[in-house]
C-alpha cells in the first residue's frame, strides 16, 4: 500500500512536470514562437524545435525548491501554511478512481486498472474539489492582502457556480451507464448504442452534457479563459500573490494536475476511456495474452493517454484563443445558461436510456 | 467493511478498528479545537478537519456514498458558507461586553452530564438485531434493505421515501428564497428597486483581515 | 475480538455531540455557535450511519441524508440571519444582541 502511495505521488509529479513543459511549448507555437529552447541538450535543440528545452521544467522546479520560504509577518500562519498542503492533497486524491486501462488476463472477468475503482468513483471526483475550494478561500484570506482576498472570493464563487452544471452534466452518462463507478461507465461505452459499437461513446447521446462538462471543467480548474481569480493584469495572480517558492510551486502543480485530471475524466466518461470502438475485443474472449502478457492493459493505457492528452491539447488551445471572462458574464453564463442546459441534458439522456432499455429488454 | 492488510501473516489484523479510532481521535480533538480556540477562522478550519474525519468514518462504516455526500455538502457548501460569514463579520477590535464568569463551567457541567447519561445508556444497552430487517413494515419492497449500496439507496429514496424526497426539494427552494431575501442589501432608493440582489456573489468589504488583533 | 462494536461508535458520536453542545452553550460569537451546532448534526449523522451499518438497515442512511439536506438549509438561513443582525448591530456577540428595535 505504501508503494502504491509513493507510485501515485511520483506519477502525478512527473506527469505535471511534463505537462508544464508541454504547455509552454504549445503556447509558444500558438503564439508563433518557439517556447523553451535553452535548458536542454543543445545539439537536440538545433535539430528540431520539439527536442529543445526539455530541462526547463526541472530548472524551474529546482529554482522554486531552493527559493527562500518567505512568510510575510502579518499573515494568518495556520491558514497560510495549510492552504497549499490541502490543495496538493486534493489534486493527488482526485487521481484515485480514474480508469487507466482494463485487463482480463489471468482474471475471471475484466478488471479495471485504476488506483482504486471505487463504486462511487464519479461522486468522489465531484466531492474532492470541495477541499480545493476551501483551501483557495483560506489562501486568499490568510494572505492579509486585499487583492488576494478578492482573488480568493472570486475563485470560490466561480467554482461553486460551475460545480452544479458540472454535476448535472455528469449525470447523463451515469444514467446511461447505470453506475457511479468509472470502470463501469467505460465498460458501458464499449457496448455501443442500440448495438452499433461505433456510437457507444457517451459523447454522442449526451453532446450537450459533454460541452457543458468541458466548459465547467475549465472553470473548475481556474484555467483561462476562466482564470479571473489569478488574472495577472488585474489582481497580480490573485490568491497566489503572497506565496513564493515551494508553496507557490504546490499551487502551480495542483493547477496543472487538475487540468490533466479533468481531461482524463472527460475521456473516461465521454470519449470511451481505454477502448477503441470496434477494435477492442469483448472481455469474454480474454485476449490478454497476445504478444506480451497484459497486452490489453498496455494497449488500453496507450489509448487512454492519447485521448487524454488530445483533450488537454484542446484545453491549451482554448487558453490562448478566448478572452478572459468578466465576473458578471461568468455568473450569468453559469446560472442562466449552463444550468438549464445541463438539466435538459439529463432529460435527453434519461429518454435515451429508457428507449435503450425498451429496445433491449422489451417494455418494462 | 473489514479488509485485511497484507503484512506477512497478519490477515486478521483489525485495520478497520484501528482506522476508526484514529479518525475518531482526530475528529474529537479537532472538535475540541472548534469550541475552544479564540480565532473563529481557526475554529472553522478545525471544523473542516472534523468533517473530513467524519467522512472517513462513514466510509469505514460501509457507506462511501454518504462519505462523498458529506464532503460535497458539509465541506464544500456549509463550511465554505460559514467561512464566508466569518470573513464578513469577524471583528476583533470591539471591546467585549462582560459575561458571566461561570459560563464556561456551566457549559462544561451540562456537557459532561449529558455525555455521562448518554454513555451509560449506550454501554449498558444490549442491542439485539435478530429479525430487525424482516420485521419492519416497509420491507415489502423488492430490494434488499440490508445492503447499503448506492443502487439500493436510490431505490429506497424513490419508493417508499418519495414524499420526503420531494419535500426536501421544497425545503431547499424555500431556503434559497429566504436566504436571498434576508441577506440582500436594503436599497431604499426608488431608482434601483428592480435590481436583483447579488449579495452572495459580491460580498461587502470584509470586516476583518488576519492582522487586526 | 477487536471487531468494531456499535457502542464504541455511539459513544464517540455522543462525545462529539456533547462537545458541540459545549460550543453552543459557551461561545459568544454567533458563527462559532453555528459551528457547534454543525458538530451536533454530524454526531447525529454518525449515530444513524452506525445503526445502518450494524443492524443492517438502509433507513439509517436515508434519514442521515435527509438530515444532511435539512442541516445545510438551516445553516444557510442561520448565516443569512446573522448577516442581517450584523448589519443592524454592527457586531455578532450574542451577549450584546438583547434589544428589540423600536
Amino acid at each position: 500500500m505504501l508503494i502504491a502511495l509513493i507510485a501515485i505521488y511520483a506519477a502525478v509529479s512527473v506527469n505535471a512536470l511534463f505537462l508544464i513543459w508541454l504547455e509552454r511549448k504549445i503556447s509558444g507555437r500558438i503564439q508563433r514562437r518557439q517556447g523553451p529552447m535553452l535548458c536542454g541538450p543543445k545539439m537536440m535543440a538545433q535539430k528540431s524545435m520539439w527536442l529543445g528545452g526539455w530541462f526547463a521544467t526541472a530548472c524551474d522546479a529546482t529554482k522554486l525548491i531552493f527559493k527562500e520560504d518567505i512568510i510575510p509577518s502579518k499573515v494568518d500562519r495556520l491558514g497560510f501554511i495549510l492552504a497549499p498542503i490541502v490543495v496538493m492533497l486534493a489534486a493527488i486524491a482526485v487521481y484515485v478512481p480514474i480508469p487507466w486501462s482494463a485487463t482480463s488476463y489471468h482474471q475471471t472477468e475484466q478488471v479495471t486498472f485504476a488506483f482504486a475503482d471505487l463504486n462511487v468513483g464519479l461522486l468522489y471526483i465531484v466531492a474532492v474539489p470541495s477541499l480545493t475550494v476551501f483551501s483557495i478561500l483560506t489562501a486568499g484570506w490568510s494572505s492579509n492582502n486585499k487583492y488576494s482576498m478578492l482573488g480568493g472570493f472570486r475563485s470560490v464563487v466561480q467554482m461553486l457556480s460551475y460545480e452544479i452544471p458540472m454535476v448535472f452534466a455528469l449525470m447523463g452518462p451515469i444514467i446511461l451507464a447505470g453506475s457511479l463507478s468509472l470502470g463501469d461507465i467505460v465498460k458501458a461505452q464499449t457496448q455501443g448504442l442500440f448495438g452499433i459499437p461505433f456510437l457507444g461513446w457517451f459523447i454522442i447521446p449526451s453532446v450537450i452534457g459533454a460541452a457543458v462538462y468541458f466548459i465547467c471543467a475549465i472553470a473548475e480548474s481556474n484555467r483561462p479563459p476562466f482564470d479571473m481569480p489569478e488574472s495577472e493584469q488585474e489582481l497580480g495572480t490573485g490568491f497566489n500573490t503572497e506565496y513564493s517558492g515551494m508553496r507557490f510551486a504546490m499551487f502551480y502543480l495542483a493547477e496543472f494536475s487538475n487540468a490533466f485530471v479533468v481531461s482524463s475524466i472527460f475521456t473516461a466518461v465521454f470519449l470511451g476511456g481505454w477502448s477503441i470502438p470496434g477494435i477492442t475485443p469483448p472481455p469474454e474472449l480474454n485476449l490478454g495474452f497476445c504478444i506480451l502478457p497484459y497486452f490489453d492493459l498496455l494497449v488500453g493505457l496507450v489509448v487512454f493517454s492519447i485521448k487524454a492528452y488530445s483533450v488537454l491539447l484542446i484545453l491549451m488551445w482554448i487558453r490562448w484563443t478566448f478572452v478572459r471572462v468578466r465576473p458578471d458574464h461568468l455568473m450569468n453564463f453559469g446560472w442562466k445558461f449552463l444550468l438549464p442546459l445541463s438539466i435538459a441534458n439529463v432529460i435527453v439522456c434519461t429518454v435515451i436510456a429508457a428507449v435503450q432499455q425498451i429496445y433491449y429488454g422489451g417494455l418494462s | 467493511m473489514p479488509f485485511s492488510m497484507d503484512i506477512y501473516a497478519w490477515d486478521s489484523f483489525p485495520i478497520d478498528t484501528l482506522l476508526f479510532w484514529c479518525f475518531a481521535a482526530v475528529m474529537l480533538i479537532s472538535g475540541l479545537c472548534v469550541v475552544t480556540v479564540k480565532r473563529v477562522f481557526h475554529a472553522g478550519i478545525a471544523m473542516i478537519v472534523c468533517f473530513v474525519c467524519a467522512a472517513g468514518i462513514y466510509a469505514l462504516l460501509g457507506c462511501p456514498f454518504m462519505a462523498a455526500l458529506q464532503l460535497l455538502v458539509y465541506v464544500g457548501a456549509i463550511a465554505t458558507m460559514l467561512l464566508f460569514a466569518v470573513m464578513l463579520t469577524d471583528k476583533m477590535m470591539e471591546p467585549r461586553p462582560n459575561t458571566t464568569f461561570f459560563q464556561p463551567f456551566m457549559g462544561l457541567f451540562a456537557s459532561v452530564l449529558l455525555f455521562g447519561l448518554l454513555w451509560l445508556t449506550v454501554s449498558s444497552s444490549k442491542f439485539g438485531f435478530a429479525g430487525w430487517a424482516n420485521s419492519t413494515a416497509a420491507s415489502s419492497s423488492a430490494i434488499d434493505i440490508t445492503s447499503l449500496s448506492t443502487t439500493n439507496i436510490g431505490l429506497r429514496l424513490l419508493t417508499p421515501y418519495a414524499v420526503p424526497f420531494e419535500l426536501i426539494s421544497v425545503i431547499i427552494l424555500a431556503t434559497l428564497i429566504a436566504a436571498i431575501a434576508l441577506a440582500r442589501k436594503e436599497d431604499r432608493s426608488p431608482a434601483d428597486s428592480g435590481t436583483p440582489a447579488d449579495a452572495p456573489a459580491s460580498p461587502a468589504e470584509p470586516a476583518s483581515t488576519p492582522a487586526k488583533e | 475480538m477487536y471487531q468494531l462494536e456499535l457502542h464504541s461508535v455511539l459513544s464517540v458520536a455522543a462525545l462529539l455531540f456533547c462537545i458541540g453542545l459545549y460550543g453552543v452553550l459557551t461561545r459568544r460569537n454567533s458563527i462559532a455557535m453555528l459551528m457547534g451546532l454543525e458538530l451536533m448534526f454530524n454526531a447525529v449523522n454518525i449515530n444513524l450511519v452506525a445503526f445502518a451499518h450494524f443492524l443492517p438497515h438502509l433507513d439509517g442512511i436515508i434519514l442521515a441524508m435527509f438530515g444532511l439536506a435539512v442541516a445545510a438549509a438551516e445553516s444557510a438561513i442561520g448565516i443569512a440571519i446573522i448577516l442581517s443582525i450584523y448589519r443592524n448591530f454592527r457586531h455578532i456577540d450574542t451577549d450584546g444582541i438583547n434589544e428589540l428595535k423600536g
